[in-house]
């Protein structure tokens, strides 16, 4: 069938075993790779004893992560009803409350398609709440997918619907080039949306190995949603000094929503809340931060909403929400300054944890030294501004995991011709406060 | 039958062994560095970095008769590697002395296999370059040899359009 494309291979073959081979170099590069291989065999020796600790810490991860994703049944045999629900199975799996979802047949099937050239959108399903919309997808193309790009997509109905954020996968696929791609587009709403009318268009534009298509497919969601379950508490806590109200949490079908705000008068700023969680009577952990968007807001603006995995469908006789450890600093800490004309660090937290490595008008590099080997910070930097407070755009900013006891740190952004010093405000940081924060959850 | 012996010992950890090997399949391995890299000096550090790699994983190949091709693999791996660097740091042409890019088949060769993917490139190179059966790739990539036997298809397939352009070129 291929005789062409196989004697061409075939020549190929011949020509290439004419040409002169740099044998007798060789025997030298051998000697070279064993050489380097055998002074790192006896260097990693010294450290194995090490290692094996980090070893065993992986080890339990894995099982703990290998019980969790087994499939229940119950979901298992929801899914398996619905007819081409498979592919999302790897996708929804991870989160209680999305599993839930479908166990309590809260999915619903839409099956609407839009074919444009050889390219076909559908949507296949969604789960619409009051907190958002979850819309389950699938592109599919005559020809192998070699470079899918999902642009930013909007959601249209007659209500205005401003997106807090969009979650998407981004598309890798098990296969190279797939012809078939499935994913699941979340919208998160800024604040919950009751929708008089369930009419809905999708306008999704797609680049396909640098072709771009523009999908706008219209939908009717079947059934209304179920409503949201509120538990106003506004209750005041104090955690080492530092005070802030837990306002309401709120409970959808796709996520809980927990709305905190912050005394002006703090302080401390705090940062990240650590292990923020819904409990029952037992201390059985109910609900933990779910995947993607975890929290939406400005701390800055005094108000923020923290999003944990949905436990809509199953409610235990008492329900706690739990705080014990927040990522917090001092006030004067929470920003770092650098002068990045004169390459100096003019500011910064006062354990002296972050250095200035290297800066010019377009980054800063840095380094965050790491007290403790287990603990990992995943990007430090909110935002930056200038010494006019002018915002910069930041056009890159990464950590590296540990090593050596620190994480580099680095941080890009376009010379605007910005006024030095920079400002860079900490969006997480290594420094905790401790606490027991106990609230029962009351209808 | 005495190379499969020696790959025994030398995944048994006897060093002697393991650079014995080295020398059996040496000239395979730089002329599969050849087919992808572009002169001898680059070949070389392939040797060298097959070597380096072979001798921290020997301990894993687990049937000494694959010995030839596991390190092929390693050497295409580190070639793949290379050219993904070369694709984001050189490729302004200024690099192009060396004596194999003159040789117009293998410059043939080498944009042939570019436009496949890695996988698919280390397809074609075992099945056409050494020879490797359909039934001995199947066993160790671990797969079953229908899916060798479809992605070998589909292979060809693209090199088929590849090498039809390439024809219309020539004529006009």
């Amino acid at each position: 069938m291929y005789e062409q494309e196989e004697k061409k291979l075939y020549s190929f073959k011949d020509r290439l075993e004419q040409v002169p081979l740099p044998i007798d170099a060789a025997d030298g590069a051998i000697m070279q790779g064993l050489d380097r291989a055998k002074r790192e065999k006896a260097q990693s020796r010294a450290r194995r004893k090490r290692s094996l600790w980090s070893i065993a810490a992986a080890a339990v991860l894995i099982l703990t992560l290998v019980t969790t994703i087994r499939v229940s049944p119950a979901f298992a045999s929801a899914v398996a009803s619905l007819p081409g629900m498979e592919k999302f199975v790897e996708l929804i799996q991870y989160d209680k409350g999305l599993s839930a979802v479908f166990e309590n047949d809260y999915y619903q099937p839409i099956a609407e398609s839009q074919t444009v050239d050889n390219a076909t959108l559908t949507i296949d399903g969604v789960i619409l709440d009051e907190s958002g919309m979850n819309i389950f997808y699938t592109l599919e193309s005559a020809v192998d997918m070699d470079d899918i790009v999902v642009h930013t997509p909007v959601l249209e109905n007659e209500q205005e619907i401003p997106p807090d954020s969009i979650s998407y996968n981004h598309p890798i696929s098990q296969e190279d080039s797939p012809k078939i791609y499935s994913d699941i587009l979340g919208f998160t709403f800024q604040d919950p949306i009751k929708f008089e009318n369930l009419d809905f268009t999708l306008e999704l534009k797609v680049t396909l190995d640098g072709n771009e298509f523009d999908f706008s497919i219209p939908f009717t969601v079947p059934e209304d949603v179920r409503p949201s379950i509120v538990y106003e508490i506004k209750e005041d806590v104090e955690v080492e000094g530092q005070e802030f109200t837990v306002e309401e949490v709120a409970v959808h079908p796709l996520r809980v929503g927990i709305r905190i705000s912050f005394d002006p008068d703090n302080t401390k700023k705090i940062l990240q809340f650590e292990d923020i969680r819904l409990e029952d009577e037992n201390g059985e952990a109910w609900s933990s931060i779910a995947n993607g968007i975890s929290a939406s807001g400005d701390i800055d603006d005094g108000e923020l909403v923290y999003y944990l995995q949905s436990n809509y469908f199953e409610t235990p006789e008492e329900l706690y929400l739990r705080i014990n450890k927040m990522q917090a600093v001092d006030l004067e800490d929470s920003y770092f300054l650098v002068d990045t004309d004169k390459n100096l660090l003019v500011h910064r937290p006062k354990d002296g944890r972050l250095e200035l490595i290297d800066s010019n008008r377009n980054g800063i590099e840095m380094t965050l030294r790491k007290d403790d080997e287990t603990e990992q910070t995943y990007g430090i930097d909110k935002s930056i501004t200038d010494a006019n407070g002018e915002s910069l755009d930041m056009r890159n900013s990464g950590i590296s995991s540990g090593y050596e006891g620190k994480q580099d740190i680095s941080i890009n952004f376009d010379d605007n011709g910005y006024a030095n010093p920079v400002r860079v405000d900490l969006f997480a940081y290594p420094n905790y406060i401790n606490g027991d924060v106990k609230i029962e959850l009351k209808k | 039958m005495e190379g499969i012996e020696v790959a025994r010992k030398a995944i048994e950890g006897d060093e002697e062994a393991f650079v014995a090997l080295m020398n059996i399949h040496k000239e395979a391995l730089l002329r599969t560095a050849l087919a992808f890299l572009k002169n001898d000096h680059d070949a070389l550090e392939a040797l060298q970095e097959t070597t380096y790699r072979a001798f921290k994983k020997i301990h894993t190949l687990k049937e000494p008769a694959y010995a030839k091709t596991w390190l092929i693999r390693i050497t295409i791996n580190y070639c793949q590697d290379q050219l993904k660097k070369d694709k984001r740091y050189v490729r302004d042409g200024k690099e192009t002395d060396a004596s194999v890019s003159d040789n117009l088949t293998l410059l043939e060769l080498q944009e042939a296999l570019s436009i496949l993917s890695p996988a698919e490139q280390q397809l074609i190179y075992m099945k056409y370059f050494q020879d490797v059966k359909i039934k001995d790739i199947a066993a160790i990539e671990m797969i079953p040899e229908g899916t060798v036997k479809s992605r070998l298809h589909k292979t060809l397939r693209t090199l088929r359009r590849h090498f039809e352009d390439k024809g219309e070129v020539d004529h006009v």
